[in-house]
């Protein structure tokens, strides 16, 4: 017994292997939820695999196979993975760099070149390591690439024949608790087994950690063991009886600090469906079509499918951002320091949610197809964008759940950044209108020049008297309740306003109903612009506050903040253009879009190009 | 004429809002060249301080405040519809004006803090200095507000003439003595302090914003200077390697060799009593203190070598010394020495901990025991009491390597050579000619990777083959000079974080008195006034006196508002992170300090932590945490600054809100009520002009 179980300890740490891969034949659906601590974040096992798969290969599967069974299969059978060429050079002038080496042939270089990855012994072979060396010190730009293939190359060591080595052992039972999860290597000592065979060895057990039911963790230890065994030998039957009974046996082990089955299951649920980013995206553009097609035609009904697949939108938009608040507050044990808006992707997604909330109750008030058209485009917008641009970039923007940099664990972030990125969206939402006043005004004059712009602006137009918007625009002026009750089939849209609509129409008719649309379409821009300026201004002088504490000055010229005061000038210069030029709402459309990217490049653009203080924001 | 064209130009620039407008988009321009495009910053050889707050901003904005004012003040009546247009402007004007004041007083700096100092003084962030150093004592800090940041100058770019500036040319170093007559504090220069006939003067004839000073050595018959030559072949090729010492030289002093793995210095010591004192201190690295009943002492001891402690009739064997040994439970990383204990009735292994009251036994022979023996959780003889202390008052064991070879030059042309590894072993040996060849191991054994088992016995032999022993080549060298060389670093291996702080600065600084000059590299020193023992530019002699001199670059030094002591510092890991460990994700930094007023000569703890900072004197000044030690946690650094009108910058920003939301949301409905007032006037005139003209009905005829 005592030579069986040493032979046992040796595969675990050791991890040799004797068979084919076990593809298919495992089933992985428990496995897949335990919990494991990882860069001291509590994740299940299916999040870690497929962020660690993400980080070596840039993809989160590798040979189409679930991340699961691929990381089980690096951590059993590590000899499989040591040659294999699996982790990603994101950077291609840093696979340039490794046509430097003489020891490549022709075919592999190309081959460098064209798929960028290498495999670990090579990457770790002292060729590459002496290149490295010389790369850094005389190319310091290149430090971070080569780091991002140093954190590949180590994510890979750090699972590869370690599944002893993996955190999903909770802390000791009592309190105060020290949160320190742990893998069983570190937990030998609790294992009898394990220190009688030390002891047979000549060798020195381990103390124990204090405070572990070791008759739990023994049986956890002996059953990854012989899961590390089987996996590698190719035993199916026995390596899906582990994979089901070692769930189980974790949570008793410290059943208050483990994860609830629900929270695990949610945190699966919510990655499977891409963090419900597609989801709303789907919803929000259908919203879209439906609100430009009222806008276009002037059908009522299309309107009101258009507010209720927006409201479902948002719906599924706002549940995405609770999920996700509640999955955050669960590893920080409060709701506030949970509150998803601290890194690229939650500022993008709150933003959408405050624009489309903005938009949403616009829409309901005002009811003109318009604000509507243009926050469901903003909401589909960002959370495509969300969603593409780790795929695209291959830059991680935050969309996994992991913990931010300790300065931003703030309440001054959140009334900051919860304002700034508010008025980011209704300064998106800004940009879609004047497009489409551009667009409108192009069609209609067949010129993008400036005309005498009284007709034009919104001044012509007296919005609270306006039951229909030019153009048709399919709006009734019905308020928030009736729009709702409509929206929700309560009742229907009223005989008398309707006629009311076809009578204005008529009465209308002398009035030149594309002037008008352009005129509702101005006015509703400065209700948007006129929101984005405050709300930012606002922003901007929070987070001076902040800045104050933090880094000591209200103010200190970094390209965030600048940039930041550049646009917010470029909405108080459109507030003076309609007090001191005929153009009023061409100037509106045109600065509104110049405002735009000037926001868009201090929002993202500065991350990369400019050096400052708020590289994280 | 010419009060109507004034009229004109008035009306169209500052009573003209299309002039305002223009403004605001020269100003957006500005901080968007200025911000976005650093080049056109580094041009004018400004940072972002200095730019914005160059003359052209401060003229935009002084134009943009008349603006404002003018056409305010013409234009909008004050009416309650534009209450709030009014504010808003008034906000404005007050927020630059609250700007201006801040921006012209503000101070900020950093300041670094030993665990349980205290210290009354911190560095500017921007602002640099020459410091000036006279027969070891920093006498003089003389701002160079005009020396470039960016650009390289000097005679070999052709450019040098671009340093004649104020403040670099004809810099004359000052002291601040005492008057005898009023007793009063007074500056005067250097040259009047201490007599000299001539004036003496540093002029700035080059700068390096990112630069290396390489040093060669040579020989010279009027240098005083001792040195060594330290020559080794590389292993692989057989090329003979060289490198320098110089004991009285910071930057030559000392470096490792060897692939990190040995640490050689070099000193010079004419004292032949003190040389006995450190050829002693060398094999007295290790104290053992020993109580065994009421017999007690203490004695200094070496790995390998055995000892009898006193009459306790206990002898022992050192057999080990750890320098690293993890605690089990804690981690804690402790030094710990090993020995083989015999007393008169048994024979044990013990082990312990230096600063730790542990004395771990381990049992001999025991069935099932390890190498070490069978560990036991009570001494196996409570009788004998040990513990041990490192003393190393002379530094001679390694700070960064695991071997150390002080290099002792003697005034009687001897060699000595103190050997001191973190083993625990050491020795002295004593070359008389000066010259000695000394075998050494370059180990370049390959790191184990996590796919290979434990090593073979085929395996550690071949790993011998990694082991290279080279013969380490060290001469005495007398009358050494040294010749330095400024080599600016290619940008493509510059850091950008070191570039940013400025530690890679070097200025030529030229220094005459009467007919004598001499020029010298002075590169820039962190904390300068603290470590003015760790300059590395040149000492030098000045001609006619017998006065030595240094110079080094560093941040402007001033005083703080009140004395800071770092009580305590912690580091706050997110839930599952280990403090010590340099991988965990840290959610907080704390520093503890106790904040000393010179004024009420009152003392208070106050706590500075991220987004946190411990403000003082009634929120005037400010410091908060801004880097600390990540390794040792043995400092902090703070930043240090003062809030001049932030008061004003408030009030501008509240107006601007109050003043936003009145003229969006508040003007529109006093409008229609004023229409509607006015409406219901004019109808009510109406009805009360219809009711006038309508005639009196007759009486009915009764």
């Amino acid at each position: 017994m005592r030579y069986l179980f040493a032979i046992i300890l040796l595969a675990v740490f050791v991890s040799p292997s004797f068979a084919e891969d076990l593809v298919g034949k495992v089933n992985l659906d428990a496995f897949r939820k335990i919990t494991i601590q990882d860069r001291q974040t509590l994740k299940t096992f299916d999040t870690f695999a497929r962020q660690s798969l993400n980080t070596i290969t840039g993809k989160s599967k590798l040979d189409g196979q679930d991340p699961v069974y691929t990381v089980l299969d690096i951590a059993c059978r590590p000899e499989q993975y040591e040659a294999r060429n699996i982790i990603k050079i994101k950077n291609v002038p840093l696979r340039q760099d490794f046509m430097r080496l003489t020891n490549l042939d022709a075919a592999e270089r190309d081959r460098i070149i064209q798929e960028g990855t290498i495999s670990l012994k090579f990457w770790m072979s002292p060729e590459v390591a002496q290149l490295m060396t010389q790369l850094q010190s005389t190319a310091v730009f290149k430090s971070k690439a080569i780091g991002e293939v140093n954190q590949a190359a180590g994510t890979l060591q750090n699972i590869a024949g370690r599944l002893a080595g993996l955190a999903i052992i909770p802390p000791p039972p009592g309190k105060p608790t020290d949160q320190k999860w742990r893998g069983f290597a570190e937990v030998v000592g609790n294992v009898k087994e394990w220190n009688e065979v030390a002891k047979a060895d000549g060798r020195t057990p381990p103390a124990p950690v204090a405070g572990y039911d070791d008759a739990v963790v023994g049986e956890a230890f002996m059953r990854l063991a012989g899961l590390t065994v089987d996996w590698g030998k190719g035993h199916v039957d026995s390596v899906n009886e582990q994979l089901a009974k070692i769930p189980p046996v974790l949570p008793k082990i410290n059943p208050s600090e483990y994860p609830s089955q629900l929270n695990r299951d949610v945190e699966i649920g919510y990655n499977k469906l891409a963090k419900l980013t597609i989801p709303g995206a789907f919803l929000y553009f259908g919203a879209f079509v439906c609100f430009l097609v009222s806008a276009r035609s002037g059908l009522n009904g299309v309107r009101l499918w258009g507010l209720r697949i927006f409201l479902l939108a948002y719906l599924v938009h706002t549940l995405g951002i609770g999920v996700r608040w509640w999955l955050v507050a669960s590893q920080h044990g409060n709701w506030f320091d949970g509150i998803p808006i601290k890194n690229q992707f939650e500022s993008v997604l709150m933003s959408a949610w405050f624009g489309a909330t903005i938009g949403l109750i616009f829409e309901m008030r005002r009811s003109r197809a318009i604000f509507g058209a243009a926050a469901s485009f903003v909401g589909w917008l960002s959370l495509v964008a969300i969603f593409a641009t780790p795929y695209v970039t291959g830059v991680e923007i935050g969309g996994e759940i992991n913990h931010v940099a300790g300065v931003l664990m703030s309440y001054w972030l959140y009334l900051h950044v919860t304002l700034v990125v508010a008025s980011y969206a209704l300064i998106a939402m800004g940009f879609a209108l004047s497009i489409w006043w551009l667009w409108n005004y192009y069609h209609s004059y067949g010129t993008l020049k400036r005309k005498p712009a009284r007709q034009l602006s919104s001044d012509v137009v007296d919005l609270d008297s306006l039951p229909i918007s030019g153009f048709g625009a399919g709006a009734i002026r019905l308020g928030f309740v009736q729009t709702l009750a409509m929206m929700l089939f309560v009742r229907r849209a009223p005989v008398v306003e309707v006629a009311k609509v076809q009578a204005t129409v008529e009465d209308a008719g002398a009035i030149d109903a594309r002037a008008r649309f352009l005129a509702t379409l101005d006015a509703c821009n400065l209700v948007v612009l006129q929101l984005a300026f405050w709300v930012l201004g606002v922003g901007i002088i929070l987070g001076a506050v902040w800045a104050d504490q933090s880094w000591g000055r209200p103010w200190g010229w970094d390209p965030k903040e600048t940039f930041a005061l550049v646009t917010w000038i470029v909405y108080l210069i459109v507030v003076h253009v309609r007090v001191a030029t005929a153009h009023k709402a061409w100037w509106t459309a045109v600065l509104s879009i110049i405002g735009f990217f000037i926001m868009l490049f201090n929002w993202i653009g500065v991350n990369f190009f400019l050096v400052g203080l708020h590289s994280y924001a | 004429m010419l009060i109507r064209t004034a009229k004109i130009v008035f009306n169209k620039t500052l009573n003209s809002v299309i002039f305002g407008v223009a403004l605001m988009v020269l100003l957006a321009l500005y901080i968007a060249i200025g911000s976005g495009i650093p080049g056109v910053r580094e041009h004018f050889e400004m940072n972002e301080l200095q730019f914005f707050g160059a003359w052209p901003l401060k003229v935009l904005m002084a134009l943009l405040v008349m603006n404002l004012i003018v056409v305010t003040w013409t234009r909008i009546p004050l009416t309650p519809p534009r209450y709030g247009v009014w504010m808003i402007h008034l906000g404005i004007i007050t927020l630059i004006v609250g700007m201006g004041g801040y921006y012209w007083n503000k101070i900020e700096g950093q300041v670094k803090i030993p665990l349980g100092a205290q210290v009354e003084h911190f560095y500017d962030a921007a602002e640099r200095s020459l410091y000036v150093k006279l027969n070891n004592d920093v006498v003089d800090t003389i701002p160079l507000d005009n020396l470039p940041r960016f650009k390289e100058y000097g005679v070999e770019k052709l450019n040098v003439e671009k340093l004649d500036k104020t403040g670099l040319r004809d810099i004359q170093p000052a002291m601040t003595v005492k008057d005898a007559d009023t007793g009063r504090s007074k500056v005067i220069s250097l040259s009047d302090a201490y007599g000299w006939k001539d004036k003496l003067q540093i002029d700035v004839l080059g700068y390096w914003p990112y630069a290396a000073i390489s040093t060669s050595f040579a020989t010279d018959p009027n240098s005083t200077d001792v040195g060594l030559r330290l020559a080794m072949a590389d292993p692989h090729s057989g090329k003979q390697q060289e490198t320098w010492l110089m004991g009285s030289d910071a930057r030559h002093k000392q470096r490792q060799i060897a692939g990190g793995n040995i640490e050689v210095e070099h000193r010079h010591q004419d004292n032949g009593e003190i040389v006995e004192g450190l050829k002693k201190a060398a094999t007295q690295l290790l104290q053992l203190s020993f109580a065994a009943g009421d017999k007690k002492g203490d004695t200094f001891v070496e790995v390998g070598k055995a000892y009898k402690l006193g009459e306790t009739g206990y002898e022992i064997t050192v057999e080990s010394f750890n320098p690293n040994w993890p605690m089990f439970g804690t981690g804690e990383m402790v030094r710990a020495m090993t020995m083989m204990v015999k007393s008169p009735t048994m024979q044990y292994r013990r082990m312990i901990l230096e600063g730790k009251p542990v004395q771990t036994d381990f049992k001999l022979d025991e069935e099932g025991a390890g190498p070490m023996g069978k560990r036991q959780k009570e001494p196996l003889d409570k009788a004998l009491s040990l513990s041990f202390a490192t003393t190393d008052p002379f530094r001679l064991l390694p700070q960064d390597a695991t071997t150390k070879h002080t290099f002792l030059t003697t005034g009687d042309g001897k060699l000595v050579d103190l050997l001191v590894s973190l083993e625990g072993k050491s020795s002295v040996t004593e070359y008389p000619t000066g010259r000695a060849a000394i075998e050494i191991i370059i180990d370049e054994t390959p790191p184990r990777g996590p796919f290979q088992p434990p090593p073979t016995p085929e395996e550690l032999a071949e790993a011998a083959a990694h082991r290279h022993p080279v013969t380490l080549n060290v001469a005495r060298v007398d009358k050494i000079v040294k010749d330095d060389q400024v080599i600016a670093i290619p940008s493509a291996q510059r850091d950008r974080d070191i570039g940013a702080s400025g530690f890679m600065q070097v200025i030529r600084a030229k220094v005459t008195m009467g007919q004598w000059s001499k020029v010298v590299l002075v590169p820039f020193t962190p904390e300068a006034a603290e470590s003015h023992a760790q300059w590395t530019s040149p000492t030098f002699k000045l001609l006619g006196s017998e006065s030595t001199m240094q110079l080094a670059l560093c941040n402007t030094r001033f005083r703080l508002p009140a004395k800071l002591t770092l009580a305590n510092f912690e580091l706050v890991p997110y839930p599952g992170g280990d403090p010590n460990s340099p991988r965990a994700l840290i959610r907080d930094f704390r520093s503890t300090l106790l904040v000393d007023d010179p004024r009420t000569q009152t003392s208070e703890t106050a706590v500075a932590h991220m987004n946190n900072p411990v403000y003082f004197d009634g929120g005037r000044w400010l410091f908060f945490q801004a880097a600390y030690d990540g390794e040792n946690k043995a400092w902090t650094i703070l930043g240090v600054g003062n809030r001049p009108c932030v008061w004003i910058m408030t009030v501008g920003c509240v107006m601007i809100f109050v003043g936003l939301m009145y003229a969006f949301y508040l003007k529109p409905i006093i409008i229609r009520r004023m229409k509607q007032n006015a409406i219901a006037a004019a109808e009510a005139k109406k009805k009360a002009k219809a009711t006038a003209e309508t005639p009196e009905p007759e009486p009915a005829l009764v």
